[in-house]
């Protein structure tokens, strides 16, 4: 007849009281856990047995199965217990009852801690709103789809099983690996997002009450079909701008298989590594707002690449001139508008807006403040240094130049006139000029304390 | 409740309207503003493209004013709040920085700024602060019509507008509701329009401007509200160009944030009554 030899309680009982009520002559829970009682137990002692003193063969004959029930019934598989058979070698059934016992423990024991660590996630419901596109019918609209995932799920995951069970249509980037492939990215809800990595629940958190994704392509992309867009306009933009390496020579090292490296500081490393921590150039493409409306612009991606590289010490001075020259042109960072919008996207939004305003700092004390964009930084610190506050008649003037002020002529006779919608006299706009109005005044008056201001710009910066 | 004011340059010079119903607003919600008549210029991002440790101590300054008086900071401008929000947050991070920002403060100015404030803009101190209930109950001439919100793309970041989320915001939406309006969805609400590049990048600034005016008007906007009066520049007095240089229709009366809520605090009656004029009689 089979026997419990043992049982011992591991860490983690929630003290719910089920083992008790299901077998009291063995189970006591206290506020912490639950002890086997010294009754039953050889060794007549009171706590979690985690000696696994032998049960006294009575009890361990006579209570087989409450033990076995109770084991079972523990929300929380800390119960374990070995068996005996007639002998006082357990039977081949017991061992394997005992091996089982274990490994179902260890098993659930493993989840818990998945569980605990925040790696699973409950069952979410959530609305999926599609961007639909076919290419042959010229039609776009948006698909929703109700869905209930495990929050850990990935965005991508859960595209496919749309894609396996309900439209075999839909049409996106999937990568072979999670969280590996920079080409898998969407937008959701206005975020940038690699669809292989980012989870479920993370997003639904981002959406707030309403539980609805809104999942659209790239902007600055072309299209290709649903969800899934071209890497032509991106690789183009590489392809006119060149950023590849071209080295100088330099002092190297020989390793230990006798090969010859070049070396680096490790605060050059450091700073290379910071500088270029981007985890998908196309989402970095997709974060500028300009791109959609300037074609030729190469974009933040590439110009990020060229900063990194004419920043790399081992890129030769040649390259760097011709990176440079690059970024200077037309088509190269001047043309962004707004480098702010990038901050909006994180830590990698964060680190390419930091280094674009650092090449475009580097370019501006260069090229000495030329061109539209370099009067315009300079008019702008320069009215801010001879008031404390922006004066815009001069910094309008001084960036556009003669010319460029009578071509704006419509856009000032707008102001001056006050037609700008909102109710206010208009008479009282061409007061501006020598009074608040709609015009901006010609001279700022100081702000208090102004010899401050200037003080600050004369200890850093007195090119202004 | 009591803030320390900082309007931003453009409400003091080209846009007197968004300092004329600040007044009326804070009047009507019950906040007490206090000047910083040295506040400089925020930088706006531009300064710092030349020197961005000069923006910092500038900005470093005006923290210190508002720390004096033991106040947080509110402005009505979005440019305003993205950057200094940013430079804040920049600068309570990196302590060498603060340390060697406060060194030039210390040595120009006599202040040190320790970090004790945050940058608040008057959208979130209407929601969080004050609450939507709260400002619905002093609402006098509701703004019936459909009306764009428009929030100005610097101050989309991380907390820059309280707990907005700053890819999908619904802050200026509920505020609209609120006021007794009809928020209209366009994804444009929160995209930029280029102003940093107006002066330099025109045809694209004009482009981008273009895009939003238009999909405000195609979901049925009557009018735009901003909460940025830099973007209000392109939004308004750059319009009839921005239509020409894209062919969109952009036409579209487009008032400040403040002035809507002064409006439906029941301030400012004529020129209201010009607006809905405007708008709801005389159209395109």
């Amino acid at each position: 007849m089979a026997q419990i030899a043992s049982v011992w309680i591991e860490e983690g009982c929630i003290t719910c009281d089920a083992c008790q009520e299901t077998c009291p002559e063995v189970f006591h829970v206290t506020d912490d856990s639950c002890f086997i009682i010294a009754d039953v137990r050889s060794d007549g002692k009171f706590d979690q047995n985690e000696s696994k003193s032998l049960l006294k063969v009575e009890s361990g004959s006579s209570l087989y199965d409450d033990i076995v029930d109770a084991a079972e019934g523990c929300p929380v598989d800390v119960i374990i217990f070995t068996t005996a058979g007639d002998g006082d070698e357990p039977s081949e059934e017991a061992a394997e009852v005992v091996e089982a016992s274990v490994e179902v423990a260890a098993e659930k024991k493993v989840a818990r801690a998945v569980a605990a660590s925040g790696v699973q996630q409950p069952v979410i419901e959530v609305s999926l709103r599609l961007f639909r596109y076919d290419p042959i019918l010229a039609e776009k609209g948006y698909d929703t789809y109700e869905v209930s995932v495990p929050g850990h799920h990935s965005l991508q995951q859960v595209l496919m099983n749309i894609k396996e069970t309900q439209d075999g249509t839909l049409t996106f980037r999937t990568s072979a690996s999670a969280g590996s492939d920079p080409l898998t990215g969407l937008e959701v809800n206005g975020n940038l997002v690699l669809a292989d990595c980012v989870r479920m629940i993370d997003l639904l958190d981002s959406a707030g009450e309403s539980a609805v994704l809104t999942v659209e392509p790239l902007s600055g992309h072309q299209v290709l079909k649903d969800l899934f867009v071209s890497t032509k306009a991106l690789e183009v933009a590489k392809e006119r701008a060149k950023p590849w390496m071209r080295t100088r020579d330099r002092p190297g090292v020989l390793s230990a298989q006798g090969r010859a490296i070049g070396t680096m500081s490790s605060s050059d490393a450091s700073r290379l590594h910071k500088m270029n921590d981007i985890s998908s150039e196309h989402l970095l493409h997709s974060m500028s707002e300009t791109v959609p409306h300037n074609r030729s612009y190469l974009g933040p991606a590439v110009c990020n690449r060229l900063w990194v590289r004419a920043n790399d010490p081992r890129t030769s001075k040649e390259c760097k001139q011709d990176m440079n020259a690059v970024l200077q042109g037309p088509d190269g960072i001047w043309a962004e508008t707004d480098i702010g919008v990038m901050g909006r996207f994180g830590r990698l939004g964060s680190v390419v807006s930091k280094n674009l305003n650092d090449c475009r700092s580097e370019l501006l004390r260069a090229h000495r403040f030329a061109g539209k964009s370099g009067r315009h930084v300079k008019w702008f610190s320069k009215t801010v240094k001879s008031s404390g506050t922006l004066n815009e008649t001069i910094l309008a003037a001084q960036t556009m130049g003669p010319l460029g002020a009578i071509a704006n002529l419509p856009a000032t006779l707008r102001m001056a006139l006050g037609f700008t919608r909102t109710g206010g006299p208009p008479v009282r706009d061409w007061q501006g000029f020598i009074a608040p109005g709609k015009m901006p005044p010609l001279i700022n008056k100081s702000v208090h304390n102004h010899h401050e201001v200037v003080a600050i710009f004369n200890e850093l910066d007195k090119r202004f | 409740m009591e803030f320390a004011y900082f309007p931003g340059c453009v409400a003091k010079g080209s846009s007197r309207e968004v300092e004329d119903a600040m007044r009326s607003v804070v009047e009507g919600l019950g906040i007490t503003l206090v000047e910083m008549p040295g506040a400089a210029c925020c930088g706006a991002g531009v300064m710092k493209q030349g020197n961005h440790r000069l923006q910092l101590a500038i900005n470093a300054r005006t923290f210190a004013m508002a720390e004096e008086q033991e106040l947080d900071v509110l402005t009505p401008c979005a440019t305003c709040q993205g950057n200094m929000y940013e430079d804040l947050a920049l600068l309570l991070e990196d302590e060498p920085l603060r340390a060697e920002i406060n060194d030039v403060l210390e040595r120009t100015t006599g202040m040190r700024f320790e970090g004790n404030l945050r940058m608040r803009h008057l959208l979130d101190v209407m929601v969080e602060d004050i609450g939507l209930d709260v400002v619905a109950s002093k609402v006098v001439n509701p703004v019936d019509f459909p009306i764009a919100g428009y929030y100005g793309s610097p101050m989309l970041r991380a907390a820059a507008n309280g707990d907005d989320d700053p890819h999908n915001p619904v802050y200026f939406e509920q505020l609209i509701t609120a006021l007794g309006g009809e928020a209209v969805e366009y994804d444009g609400r929160t995209r930029s329009v280029g102003f940093p590049g107006l002066l330099s990048q025109e045809k694209t600034a004009m482009k981008m401007t273009a895009s939003v005016l238009a999909e405000a008007k195609q979901e049925g906007a009557k009018i735009m509200a901003t909460a940025c009066p830099l973007s209000h520049f392109n939004l308004d007095v750059y319009q009839v160009k921005a239509g020409r240089v894209s062919g969109k229709d952009t036409s579209m009366p487009v008032i400040h944030l403040p002035e809507l809520v002064a409006f439906a605090l029941g301030y400012h009656v004529t020129r209201y009554a010009q607006l809905r004029t405007r708008a709801l009689v005389i159209g395109d």
